[in-house]
């Protein structure tokens, strides 16, 4: 076993991590500051921050047969416009409050929309089953079982602990943007942020595995 | 901030997909299953964010992410080979601001874990060979479903396309070849690696005569079910490796001594028409040796070439160094007939080359007044009239070492060709004292290998206790170490050998980091004094001052350098940035920092140097990755991290000392 140090793990962060240089600048709670002003530029900064990931991401959790008739991409921009629409109630909150509530509306989105389209005769024959039970390209990835035994110790995290590991592990943000997501004071302050939440995580998967 | 196991076993599952972390005792096992199930979470997520996206609607944005080029932390340029292996790319690293090749595997295993495993393990091997003959390893790693390994980017030929392009080599040419590559052999066994696919088409010349093993162990497409790939193309494999799965380093001395017979002849000593004919022909020992198959070449050569095919192993050369030796004894014999060398009589037989290299060491010891271009040029006239001149070989191993040093050339760049020049110099005279003091210069700032530098000075002194070179950076050394009465013993034997501003230079340095800061700053001021339009001695000046309680003197030498060299030498601008931060003037010293990144743009300029302004304007920011950058580029400054006072209190910081005691520079 290396001797891994704060240090070191730095480094490998920056190589490991760091896939958006370009994303330097404005925290995520500025940019909502100034969005809630009407300025239209922070809206667009936070639309080309979290669109692409959010999408990517909504993809491998709507269920492969859903995705013919649902269009993933609309979804996930009339998600994210409703979110920061909705910043009044959430802006002065948990710097991890936007990405969870974002996580959340989006979800919400998903199950609706692969309810509905079950619905149509042509979807539920497609398919053969109810949408709660088709699996998505993540659950087939790792194993329905595995995804719902994840997913339900996240849910018993706090918002913050669910924000980071939404960001780091799903969105796969590097630190740098995650500390900007969260108002981190440094990359490495994101890192630890994220390495605690996550051994966290894995302290309720092993609770809820042995109860 | 600390880590405790469980966090740092954690992050790595984070941090790199596919390392196993299994051999942590002291985590619980429920909690690393866990763990190893949150990682498959994230291997799910990765996949999917770096799959592009079809959907409709798909932005802007999204598009330019998805069709980027890049593969972290590179930026993939062109593709420049293929292979059964997979696909090579040029690509640059933007952070360190240089072209690397980026290799992708085609996946040989079933099992992503086991490959990425293998692909990783063996990429972090081979990033611990350092040697100028042996591509550099940067990195390895698994990323957006494809294995790769990047390194450093050689241009030049193929000895393939050499032979094949230009003919046959002569055999002081190919034995020149052969023993660079013996070096290479002995240090990547060194390092537990064989390389097991040497060949022609393996080695690259440089531009300027390197010689570089490529294609390293990282034989991926290698099928251990069938025993005769395992060493790549079969007219260069071992008889036994027809036999048997088990590869050794005699492998791949074999296949060295074929391409060793490929370069003298362009044919090979065991042909077939397939692999079948080739198996046979081992099996019934048809072999055509190198004496009929190109009569003339040297004894010797033959001798070393049959030796290196011997069908029993055993009867091998033992190593890759004997081999060595071996090629290093024959070249003699071979070379010294035709130049006269000898470093009993005359170190050369050309008077103009001697002269050229007085001329060479003259200019040398001007090495702060812009002297190294003239020694180059010196060494090189001399070099070029007796190619076997082994002390003006020594002489161009120093300009190198010091424009390495000094960050004119890149430290990993230029500390290996001076280190091929060194042992070009030692393999025409193996007796020769200077070359040590050379290599001891290397080993401390580059290897940062103390114990092997302190090897080599001993041995320069016991070869010409003369010699004032070995005495003043032998005290450096030691200096650097912390041993201060041995380096002023160093210093006062070698102060009349060589009476002038450099051991003067060189002992303000030894008391200064002994303590005796009142002492040094007079001999600092009389370097300065004795050679006032010096850069390098006004900004010694400045630092000693400043450090040694005199500060309100401090500024005036060092503007004083700045003026000198222009604003060139970083050395110089970082210490005036850090005076400007420490007398409330943030402005002008913020002025200064951008002004070194203006600088590296147009010249490699010492990591170090642009990173301590930075610490003390305490920006981890910044200076985290220009740390690790110097770290990663060998920054000779580095060595000199420990006695230097300023960075004592940072030492107590973990992001600070924690890279540099991995890296060995401080304990």
């Amino acid at each position: 076993m290396e001797n891994l140090s704060s240090s070191e793990n730095q480094s490998r962060d920056s190589a490991a991590r760091n896939r958006s240089p370009d994303w330097i600048g404005e925290s995520t709670r500025s940019l909502l500051d100034r969005a809630q002003t009407g300025d239209e530029k922070a809206l667009e900064e936070i639309f080309s921050r979290y669109l692409p990931r959010l999408m990517r991401w909504a993809t491998g959790r709507l269920p492969r047969a859903a995705r013919d008739i649902v269009d993933t991409g609309d979804l996930v921009q009339d998600s994210l416009i409703k979110v920061v629409r909705s910043l009044d109630g959430i802006r002065d909150r948990n710097p991890g409050t936007f990405p969870a509530y974002l996580r959340k509306a989006v979800l919400n989105r998903l199950h609706d929309e692969a309810r509905r389209a079950s619905r149509r005769p042509d979807m539920k024959s497609l398919a053969g089953t109810e949408p709660d039970s088709m699996p998505s390209p993540l659950d087939e990835t790792i194993g329905h079982d595995l995804a719902a035994h994840y997913e339900a110790a996240l849910l018993r995290l706090n918002a913050g602990d669910r924000a980071i590991l939404f960001l780091s592990i799903e969105m796969r943000m590097s630190y740098h943007e995650i500390a900007k997501a969260m108002d981190k004071p440094s990359d490495d302050a994101a890192r630890m942020a994220v390495v605690r939440a996550g051994i966290r995580l894995a302290r309720e998967m092993r609770d809820a595995r042995e109860t | 901030m600390t880590w405790t196991l469980t966090e740092a076993v954690f992050a790595r599952r984070i941090d790199a997909v596919g390392i196993d972390v299994d051999e942590a005792p002291s985590v619980e096992q429920p909690l690393l299953q866990e763990m190893r199930l949150i990682a498959r979470v994230i291997a799910a997520h990765e996949e999917r964010q770096q799959t592009p996206d079809k959907s409709k609607g798909t932005s802007a944005t999204d598009n330019q992410a998805d069709h980027r080029e890049t593969w972290d932390p590179l930026v993939i340029l062109e593709k420049i080979g293929e292979g059964t292996f997979g696909e090579v790319f040029r690509a640059r690293e933007p952070r360190l601001d240089r072209q690397v090749a980026l290799k992708f595997f085609r996946p040989y295993k079933l099992s992503v874990s086991q490959m990425t495993s293998d692909v990783i393990e063996e990429g972090r091997l081979l990033a611990r060979v350092h040697h100028p003959n042996v591509v550099s390893i940067y990195g390895a790693k698994y990323l957006n479903g494809k294995f790769g390994i990047w390194m450093e980017f050689i241009e030049g030929t193929t000895l393939e396309d050499i032979v094949t392009e230009q003919g046959p080599r002569s055999a002081i040419e190919a034995m020149e070849i052969c023993r660079d590559l013996c070096q290479a052999l002995a240090a990547l066994h060194a390092a537990g690696v064989l390389h097991r696919d040497i060949k022609a088409r393996n080695v690259m010349r440089e531009h300027d005569g390197r010689v570089v093993l490529m294609d390293l162990g990282i034989s991926c497409e290698i099928d251990h079910e069938i025993p005769v790939r395992q060493y790549g193309t079969p007219l260069y494999a071992a008889p036994e490796a027809f036999l048997s799965a088990e590869s050794s380093p005699q492998g791949d001395i074999y296949s060295l001594g074929v391409l060793l017979y490929f370069l003298v002849s362009g044919r090979y000593p065991v042909t077939g028409a397939t692999l079948a004919d080739i198996h046979a022909a081992h099996e019934a020992g048809r072999s055509v040796s190198l004496a009929s198959e190109h009569p003339g070449l040297p004894n010797s050569l033959l001798h070393i070439v049959e030796k290196a095919l011997a069908t029993n192993p055993a009867e091998r050369f033992k190593t890759a160094s004997e081999f060595k030796e071996a090629l290093n004894k024959a070249m003699v014999e071979v070379v010294r007939p035709h130049h006269g060398s000898s470093r009993a009589g005359s170190p050369t037989g050309d008077r103009q080359a001697y002269n050229h290299y007085l001329q060479g060491r003259h200019f040398f010891n001007q090495r702060y007044q812009n002297g190294l271009p003239k020694a180059i040029e010196c060494f090189r006239q001399a070099i070029s009239r007796d190619p076997s001149f082994a002390l003006a070989h020594v002489g161009m191993a120093d300009c190198l070492s010091h424009l390495s040093y000094q960050n004119y050339l890149r430290p990993r760049e230029g500390f290996a060709k001076a280190r091929a020049m060194a042992e070009r110099a030692l393999d025409f005279d193996p007796e020769l004292g200077e070359v040590h003091a050379t290599l001891g210069w290397i080993s401390m700032f580059f290897d940062w290998d103390f114990a092997a530098s302190e090897e080599h000075f001993r041995q320069a002194l016991q070869i010409c206790p003369q010699y004032p070179l070995t005495r003043q950076w032998y005290a450096l050394m030691l200096s650097s170490r912390g041993r201060d009465e041995e380096a002023m013993a160093e210093v006062e034997a070698g102060r009349d050998l060589d009476p002038s501003s450099l051991i003067m230079s060189v002992e303000a340095v030894v008391l200064f980091f002994a303590g005796y800061q009142r002492e040094a700053i007079p001999l600092f001021q009389m370097a300065a004094e004795t050679e006032p339009d010096s850069w390098y001695h006004n900004t010694q000046l400045g630092m000693a001052t400043w450090f040694g309680g005199q500060r309100e003197l401090a500024e005036a030498p060092l503007r004083k350098a700045i003026q000198i060299s222009k604003g060139s030498e970083a050395y110089t601008v970082a210490l005036l940035a850090h005076v400007l931060i420490h007398t409330h003037r943030k402005d002008e010293a913020h002025g200064l920092t951008e002004h070194l990144d203006t600088l590296a743009h147009q010249r490699p300029v010492s990591y170090y140097h642009r990173m301590t302004p930075w610490i003390e304007l305490d920006r981890y920011d910044k200076w985290g990755p220009l740390l690790e950058s110097a770290i990663e580029e060998r920054d000779s400054f580095l060595s000199w991290i420990r006695p230097i006072i300023c960075w004592k209190e940072w030492l107590a910081d973990p992001r600070f000392a924690d890279p540099l005691r991995k890296a060995g520079l401080v304990e």
